[in-house]
């Protein structure tokens, strides 16, 4: 390891995966990255020092809630593989051991185009903006979704990732891309789906549901059109009573519009485009899918309003949660990836938007 | 030929709309033959339709060269297929609504009631700056007793994340030079509101910050609560924003009293006392400040000029302040409601104080169900 004299920019730190904490002792994040917005992903949303990073005459700094710089790091150092160490002394402990980002081999990387599933595709015209890829087999509901719109107001394609038997794959579908893909689990099947340069990551908010789900295309043209409106990076519909539930965050309230989590369920997220392509490379390897939705509001940068349920589309959960996969095994890989990751399940509540205004009274 | 309602416009064969030119334009929107439904409706740029218009006209868009509203699901509800030019030069959209069918809606140009001032207008800005601009930008009215010589500061000079512009209104031989403001200017004999927008002219340096805040003189705050409030504002991407007021001091409107719940609550009202703006918010706005030169009536027309949003308005809780003096204090408060009410007539925004939702000081644990 060298110290070198390097002008860092932002193209040199955006894909780079970090440990943070003191030079001499352990690291207090084992998994941190910094995000194009500026904010961090790998501190608690409740840590006032460490905020958002900040660039400036080349040297990369951490600012606090009150915008102010706490950590300066102007030393930079290189190792034999390419990776980098940077350290700086903390601001509020100035005599103490420096602070120390240190570059760490990243855990996982879209996949590559070679080797990728066959996608078959019927449009008409041009892709719509949002796009739903789903699961399904022969006893898929959404041949049931209920339109309550005409097909030219659709603001979303579909794909249906289909995990049935070969010689059902042919059956009628209105679906604009098909692949067959019934040898995998969801998240491993999508995560050879949306690979590098696939079409599929060219939509404004893609949707990846289950297929025992019961809803409409007019809810859910209502639910991409509300994470648009709101700049949400990731959501879902609350699920109705009538339905199953696994996580007593994602049922239905009445009052909200949405509500502002923590936590959205891999049941039927919605990501917008850029938070798709942070998360997506999560899903290689995947069997259960336990833990990933642990993974992503971390890798996200817990933002406050940027996770939804939306309460105003709800959806009905018509199977209880399935055993057909060994779910000792799963959990092991749950636990696994929350390491690799550094994340733990938190389901908190920001604040909501209502669904009717409350009137102030006006003192004039 | 043309539809009844809009005779003597020329029906145009084909004309390439752009979102930059419809944008900056000023609409009436109602059924074609009718008086409008609304007046002062704005396309804005992120897709929203701004004019407290219905969930019908919720979002606009273009598809193959024509302005399309659509609902707040996503479905549209008119497609304005005609486009007409009047000889003034202003433009009207025609076309069918969706449901029920048979009717014919227009969103027809008008001359806007407001605009920037001109630079050559301009008054004399006299700088003092020893860097670069820092992100964001204090506008402060203030006179000799101004508070803000008083403003503790909780942090050093150099995490400052705001400039400061003094706009003076006190006495002539008061005006001089103080320690750490990065812009001053002596403007004793206008209102705070037309003071502001003589400052926020054309080419007015003031557009470059990211957020711009315009408190009065007779708030108490620190250093660092500015610097939160404008990390506040740009974390939750607001638009408009103000602090909540401490309730130990003068406050006019209950809903900007600090509710200690919230670190924010969205609002459909932010006071004229201290409106923070983010840039873009700012241009939308600024042209009206001349308006009403006390200010009175426009905090009721910003909402609809931003498109009325549930979760860009903000009262800020997690940083109150205090108001020191009664308001009305320092001008004639019947003089400036008449003013008030005569602006927000003209702009056809009627006021409505609501609280849409906000984020809660304390996140809440929701029970896990494992």
């Amino acid at each position: 390891m060298a110290r070198i004299d390097l002008h860092l920019t932002w193209e040199m730190l955006e894909r780079r995966t970090w440990t943070f904490g003191h030079r001499d002792n352990g690291p207090y994040s084992r998994f941190v990255r910094l995000l194009p917005d500026g904010r961090i992903s790998g501190f608690a949303v409740e840590n006032v020092n460490e905020r958002r990073w900040g660039l400036e005459g080349g040297k990369l700094s951490i600012i606090d809630a009150w915008d102010r710089k706490t950590t300066v790091f102007d030393e930079v150092h290189l190792d034999d593989e390419g990776r980098l160490t940077l350290l700086g002394g903390f601001r509020f402990h100035p005599v103490g051991t420096p602070h120390m980002l240190k570059e760490i081999p990243s855990p996982a990387e879209l996949a590559p185009a070679a080797g990728a599933p066959e996608l078959l595709v019927k449009r008409k015209g041009e892709p719509r903006r949002n796009l739903v890829v789903l699961r399904a087999n022969e006893e898929s509901l959404h041949h049931q979704w209920p339109r309550e719109l005409k097909d030219d107001d659709r603001t979303w394609d579909l794909c249906v990732s289909f995990y049935g038997k070969d010689e059902n794959f042919d059956a009628p579908d209105f679906a604009e891309y098909r692949a067959l893909q019934n040898k995998q689990h969801k998240f491993s099947a999508l995560y050879d789906l949306l690979h590098e340069g696939s079409p599929l990551l060219d939509y404004d908010y893609v949707m990846l549901p289950d297929d025992d789900l019961m809803m409409n295309w007019r809810d859910i043209n209502e639910m991409f059109a509300l994470c648009r409106d709101y700049k949400l990076q990731l959501a879902q519909p609350a699920l109705d009573p009538s339905g199953f539930a696994n996580h007593a965050i994602t049922l239905r309230q009445w009052g909200t519009l949405l509500r502002f989590t923590s936590f959205v369920e891999l049941m039927i997220p919605i990501f917008s485009r850029e938070a798709l392509r942070m998360c997506v490379p999560t899903f290689k390897g995947s069997t259960g899918g336990f833990g990933l939705d642990n993974i992503w509001p971390k890798l996200l940068g817990h933002p406050r309003t940027g996770l939804a349920v939306l309460d105003k589309t709800p959806v009905v959960h018509t199977r209880p949660q399935g055993a057909t996969y060994d779910i000792g095994k799963a959990l092991r890989e749950g636990d696994e990836l929350q390491r690799i990751y550094d994340a733990h399940a938190r389901h908190l509540e920001y604040g909501s938007v209502l669904a009717q205004p409350l009137h102030a009274t006006n003192g004039w | 030929m043309s539809a009844p309602g809009l005779e003597g416009l020329n029906l145009l064969r084909s004309l390439v709309l752009t979102p930059e030119g419809l944008t900056r334009r000023v609409w009436e929107f109602g059924l074609v033959g009718q008086g409008p439904y609304a007046r002062h409706v704005r396309l804005l740029p992120d897709g929203r339709v701004a004019g407290n218009l219905g969930e019908n006209e919720t979002f606009w868009r273009i598809e193959n060269e024509r302005v399309v509203f659509l609902t707040g699901a996503d479905l549209r509800s008119t497609v304005f297929d005609r486009i007409y030019l009047e000889e003034s030069g202003r433009l009207a959209m025609v076309g069918p609504f969706q449901a029920p069918r048979g009717l014919d809606h227009v969103l027809r140009e008008v001359v806007p009631l407001d605009a920037l001032a001109a630079a050559s207008d301009a008054p004399e800005v006299i700088w003092r700056r020893k860097q670069a601009p820092r992100p964001n930008l204090v506008v402060l009215r203030a006179n000799e007793r101004s508070l803000h010589v008083d403003w503790p500061r909780e942090m050093l000079d150099s995490d400052r994340s705001w400039d400061l512009c003094i706009s003076f209104y006190g006495h002539e031989e008061n005006f001089h030079a103080d320690s750490w403001s990065e812009y001053r200017v002596l403007q004793n004999r206008t209102h705070k509101f037309d003071s502001l927008h003589a400052l926020l002219h054309k080419e007015s340096p003031f557009w470059g910050y990211e957020y711009v805040a315009f408190p009065d003189d007779d708030l108490m705050l620190s250093w660092r609560n500015w610097n939160e409030l404008f990390a506040i504002c740009r974390r939750y991407r607001l638009d408009l924003a103000q602090p909540a007021l401490d309730l130990a001091g003068h406050i006019a409107h209950p809903i900007t009293g600090r509710d200690d719940r919230f670190l924010l609550r969205y609002v459909s009202f932010v006071e004229v006392m201290t409106p923070i703006f983010s840039r873009q918010a700012l241009r939308a706005c600024a042209p009206n400040f001349g308006r009403s030169p006390s200010g009175f009536g426009l905090d009721n027309i910003w909402p609809k000029l931003l498109g009325n949003p549930r979760d860009r308005m903000a009262i800020i809780d997690q940083v109150p302040v205090l108001h020191t003096r009664p308001p009305g204090s320092q001008y004639s408060i019947d003089a400036a409601i008449a003013e008030g009410n005569a602006h927000q007539h003209a702009y056809d925004s009627p006021s409505h104080v609501l609280e849409f939702g906000g984020i809660l000081a304390d996140p809440s644990n929701r029970q896990h169900a494992w």
